[in-house]
């Protein structure tokens, strides 16, 4: 019986080692990561390079991502319709509150941003393009969430909550109120639930059938936020009202679903 | 370790899961299993277990009612996380698109990596003229102004390695004699630009002026690449200096002062 990875769950598991805080890394970090045997991953990054997926730095014996993965990542927002002319929605967004704004999608109860704009003080907010936070945590994840069957939400957190702050939810009950409160209210707020000195406010978009697409948010330092959080509500909900309606005044397919099973 | 990259190295699963997520292209953002095993030219059965593994860590997703294949979000987390940023390429398409504005005339961002440069992004205007450059495409590196403007910075080894490999004559005007093209290359430094004729197709020339980063390593080229009945000698000076100016530009963006 077989019972060790394939070739190729190995070399995508390598890409996946990366990290935006591990941007190089050594043959040595990749087989260990991966519980491989160095001559092993040495055969992968040699086939990953071969393609472009990895490029090898002569100078330092690391290695970095390749353009073949900026291309297709390139190819995979372009396939989402109305990402490019949400653009100037979180232009506008970032613009009037001086934070940053995002569009987000759910993947289980993973939330993964695909466009920001970045505000003047570019402070580390966890929420780069492509990033998964978990969704419970964050404005733009509770923005997606509250759509969600209740059956389904009860499933994922059979097994608890992460919790990387003392503030994150931590129970059923709590999120599912969160979540009542959020969809009778047309906005959701994080409060240093995903980072402790971080405030954010996300509200849900719709397309033609009433069902959510995305979510756009906007998000800060909570000392910047809080003074604010009124009118960033307002924006919040009236720009999610704005793209909504875009949307479903357009013809183009739109982006398929919202969460994959 | 070792440069090189020996074919009988690579392990071939691998490979094959990897040139099928290269098929994906922003005007085939699907694909069925037919269409890859088709393209591929493997049998479906094969291709089908790449699929599922691919599908399992996220790289592909499988659409519920078509049953078709598009491409997943682990890609999109890797992009977020590539050395050169997505939103790298946004900021410099305004700087493109003012040059597009005053010469008429196509112009692209190139990156070099392993043994070509790709076209990584274009701005064309509303030029009508026949083009032969495609973004994402792939070129050899010694028949191109936007290659040999790179590859003129890169270190010996680097250079000794490229000139190494058989050089394709694409044309009859094509260097392929590894000194001629050292030599070029040296004259490419001192200029801090390339211009190729004639030498990837006939017709065409090339105008590149490399582009640096933040350390003042060079990765990209930014170059025109044009019909040359398109570029009289008046325009072809004012040009150069454009090209050089706007690569400058650009580095400032990606961190690099004088």
């Amino acid at each position: 019986m077989r019972t060790s990875n394939s070739s190729l769950k190995n070399a995508l598991r390598i890409l996946k080692t990366f990290s935006v805080d591990h941007t190089e890394l050594t043959l040595d970090e990749f087989a260990a990561n991966n519980g491989i045997s160095k001559s092993t991953a040495c055969r992968l990054l040699q086939t990953l390079e071969s393609e472009g997926f990895i490029v090898q730095n002569t100078r330092s014996n690391t290695y970095h991502l390749g353009l073949s993965v900026l291309y297709l990542a390139n190819i995979m927002l372009e396939g989402f319709y109305p990402l490019k002319e949400m653009t100037r929605y979180l232009k506008k967004c970032t613009e009037e509150t001086g934070e940053s704004s995002h569009i987000a999608v759910l993947q289980r109860k993973e939330v993964i941003y695909l466009k920001k704009e970045d505000n003047q003080y570019r402070i580390h907010l966890q929420s780069h393009i492509g990033k998964r936070n978990p969704a419970h945590c964050t404005a733009s994840g509770l923005a997606l969430l509250a759509y969600v069957d209740e059956q389904t939400i009860r499933e994922w957190y059979a097994d608890g909550f992460e919790r990387p702050t003392k503030y994150s939810i931590s129970s059923i009950e709590q999120l599912l109120k969160r979540l009542e409160d959020g969809r009778a209210k047309g906005y959701f707020i994080s409060e240093r639930e995903m980072v402790e000195d971080v405030l954010a406010v996300g509200a849900p978009i719709f397309n033609k059938d009433g069902e959510v697409l995305a979510s756009i948010s906007i998000a800060g330092l909570h000392a910047r936020m809080k003074p604010q959080l009124s009118k960033i509500t307002q924006l919040v909900k009236e720009t999610s009202k704005e793209i909504s309606c875009m949307i479903q005044h357009s013809k183009e397919p739109l982006i398929h679903e919202t969460y994959i099973g | 370790m070792k440069h090189t990259l020996d074919e009988k190295y690579f392990v071939q699963s691998v490979k094959k899961a990897l040139q099928i997520l290269k098929l994906f292209k922003n005007r085939r953002q699907e694909l069925s299993v037919t269409e890859i095993s088709q393209l591929m030219e493997l049998p479906k059965s094969s291709v089908h277990r790449l699929l599922k593994e691919m599908v399992e860590e996220g790289f592909l997703i499988q659409d519920r009612k078509t049953g078709k294949y598009k491409l997943g979000f682990s890609i999109l987390a890797l992009g977020g996380i590539v050395k050169y940023h997505i939103d790298f390429f946004d900021d410099a398409r305004p700087l493109l698109q003012q040059f597009v504005k005053k010469f008429n005339l196509p112009i692209h961002i190139c990156m070099m990596e392993q043994q070509k440069v790709t076209y990584l992004m274009r701005e064309t205007g509303n030029i009508p003229m026949k083009l032969i450059t495609r973004t994402g495409r792939q070129n050899d590196i010694h028949c191109t102004a936007e290659g040999m403007a790179i590859l003129a910075y890169k270190n010996r080894q680097i250079i000794d390695y490229i000139l190494s490999k058989p050089l394709k004559q694409h044309t009859p005007y094509t260097l392929t004699d590894p000194d001629e093209l050292r030599d070029e290359l040296i004259k490419v430094r001192s200029q801090g630009f390339a211009m190729m004729k004639d030498t990837y197709a006939v017709g065409y020339s090339g105008y590149a002026a490399p582009i640096r980063d933040y350390t003042g390593e060079i990765f990209l080229s930014l170059a025109v690449i044009s019909k040359n009945d398109c570029i009289t000698p008046t325009i072809e000076e004012k040009l150069i200096v454009a090209i050089k100016d706007t690569a400058k530009e650009i580095s400032k963006i990606y961190g690099y002062y004088d």
